[in-house]
């Protein structure tokens, strides 16, 4: 009974873990679509809980968010090119007027930049208060206007380092003044006070207008530098990339 | 012989999977010298989202500074994890979580005589909503976006737009877009995916198979089990 028991036992055994082994990968890929769904399904509790977070703590619709990302975004691009720009057309310039010159044009574009910015950050305001745009709308606009205003303040201190190096009496000559330019600069870090620094980066993280980092040296396009040029493209590269990272002239104009 | 045969199916099985496996992936925005946001959306509800920007260069010294970007990789790799991090704060924004939800971004740079092109991408995980035979795609579009800039958007291959909240400016068949102003509060847009690619790919492939599923690769559970009980009960004839 026992060894007879044993032998139906062991065709049993090899029958019922057949089954087994079937139940078991069944059950598996059973578990794969229930495990997705279930997943999905956190993830789905999560997403609500997200929403409700991000309207109690944020009143930035995620619209309203993505508009002040891509004006971030075009900004501070802007900014990389013109750094860019100033840097190889003085780098190119065969003679100190001619370096005192393209700084003189970029005091003017800075200058007109800062009153830009102070006007549309008043307009802003106004718009806020009165009701004629929404919290988020408000800023999206002002994060924008923040990466601008980081290009135009670090404009100022490529103009200004670059001025430094220059004759005096050929700063003179066009009325430029070190000092001047270093006031520009201090302007344009305090338009708007702090509130803007930390609107912008509720809007598009913490390095908004920082400088992009790179590896660029301006020079002469295709290396076909007069003495002056190359000497002062070896300097100011230098300078232009220890100091001046994101300073232009934001003269790349972006296509609407 | 079990053991030949096991292989022999399980081979079968296997090749059968990779055949009929759609061919999923967003396809990222072609070269354009146009500003737009591309959303290029899969069969799954992923997308490829794309901000195209466009600079006018007007000198020599510009287009040499714009080529200096396009060729500093450090610069393009600043650029573009700066443009992950912040669409990654706008998923959670809009309510999608988890580290894969923004991911494979990249940054693509190109000039030519007079112009230059910035595009930076993000894979955008279930950005659109699986509904049914349907893909239903609202934020970060329907809330106070607004457009500076074209808003395109390209469906899987061979499928078509079912309806939109907004009239599109363009609607071609192979992608939908809107002009730049347009108010696009309350934005929805569905795409059918009953003529998608995948489809037609599946049922060309599985001429048996007509209600493969195309959300799942392969042949789907049903065949899968179906497949493991044939295994199973040859074994267990043979064995027997």
């Amino acid at each position: 009974m026992y060894i007879r028991g044993q032998a139906i036992g062991t065709t049993a055994m090899k029958r019922l873990g057949t089954i087994l082994m079937a139940l078991v990968l069944v059950a598996a890929l059973a578990a794969i679509p229930l495990g997705a769904t279930a997943a999905l399904a956190d993830n789905g509790e999560d997403n609500s809980n997200d929403n409700a977070d991000a309207a109690e703590n944020n009143s930035v619709e995620p619209g309203e968010q993505l508009t002040g990302v891509v004006g971030v975004q075009d900004a501070e691009i802007d900014g990389e090119v013109s750094d860019r720009t100033f840097g190889i057309k003085v780098a190119n310039a065969a003679s100190d007027e001619a370096k005192a010159d393209i700084v003189g044009d970029r005091l003017d574009e800075i200058e007109q930049q800062l009153e830009a910015h102070e006007a549309e950050l008043e307009e802003l305001d106004e718009a806020r208060e009165n009701g004629t745009i929404s919290e988020g709308e408000y800023r999206a606009e002002v994060a924008k206007i923040t990466a601008e205003k980081a290009n135009t303040e670090r404009a100022a201190e490529q103009a200004g380092a670059t001025a430094g190096e220059l004759p005096e009496d050929v700063l003179e000559e066009r009325g430029i003044n070190v000092e001047a330019i270093q006031e520009l600069q201090e302007n344009a870090s305090e338009l708007g006070g702090p509130e803007t620094a930390e609107i912008a980066q509720s809007i598009a993280g913490e390095n908004v207008g920082n400088g992009v980092a790179g590896d660029f040296e301006p020079g002469p396009p295709g290396g076909i530098p007069g003495d002056d040029a190359a000497d002062a493209s070896s300097d100011d590269g230098d300078d232009d990339e220890d100091e001046d990272r994101g300073a232009g002239n934001n003269s790349a104009d972006q296509r609407p | 012989m079990y053991s030949r045969l096991v292989v022999a199916i399980v081979a079968v099985v296997l090749a059968g999977s990779l055949v009929v496996t759609p061919a999923a992936g967003a396809t990222a925005v072609e070269n354009t010298d146009e500003p737009m946001v591309h959303v290029a959306v899969d069969s799954d509800g992923d997308a490829t989202v794309s901000l195209v920007s466009v600079y006018d260069l007007t000198d020599d010294d510009e287009q040499a500074a714009f080529e200096s970007v396009a060729e500093d990789e450090e610069a393009q790799g600043d650029m573009r994890d700066r443009f992950a991090d912040r669409m990654e704060s706008v998923a959670e924004n809009a309510g999608y979580e988890g580290e894969d939800v923004i991911d494979d971004s990249s940054v693509e740079i190109h000039s030519e005589e007079g112009h230059g092109v910035v595009t930076l991408s993000v894979s955008w995980g279930s950005l659109a909503e699986i509904d049914g035979e349907t893909l239903v795609l609202t934020e970060p579009f329907a809330s106070g976006f607004e457009l500076d800039r074209q808003l395109v958007i390209t469906g899987p291959d061979g499928t078509a737009i079912e309806s939109a909240s907004h009239d599109p400016d363009v609607d071609d068949g192979a992608h939908v877009s809107w002009d730049a102003g347009t108010d696009l509060d309350g934005f929805e847009l569905t795409i059918s995916l009953e003529d998608s690619e995948s489809d037609t790919v599946t049922e060309t492939e599985s001429e048996d198979d007509e209600e493969t599923a195309d959300e799942v690769p392969g042949f789907g559970i049903g065949a899968a089990l179906v497949a493991l009980v044939a295994i199973l009960g040859i074994g267990a004839r043979l064995t027997g």
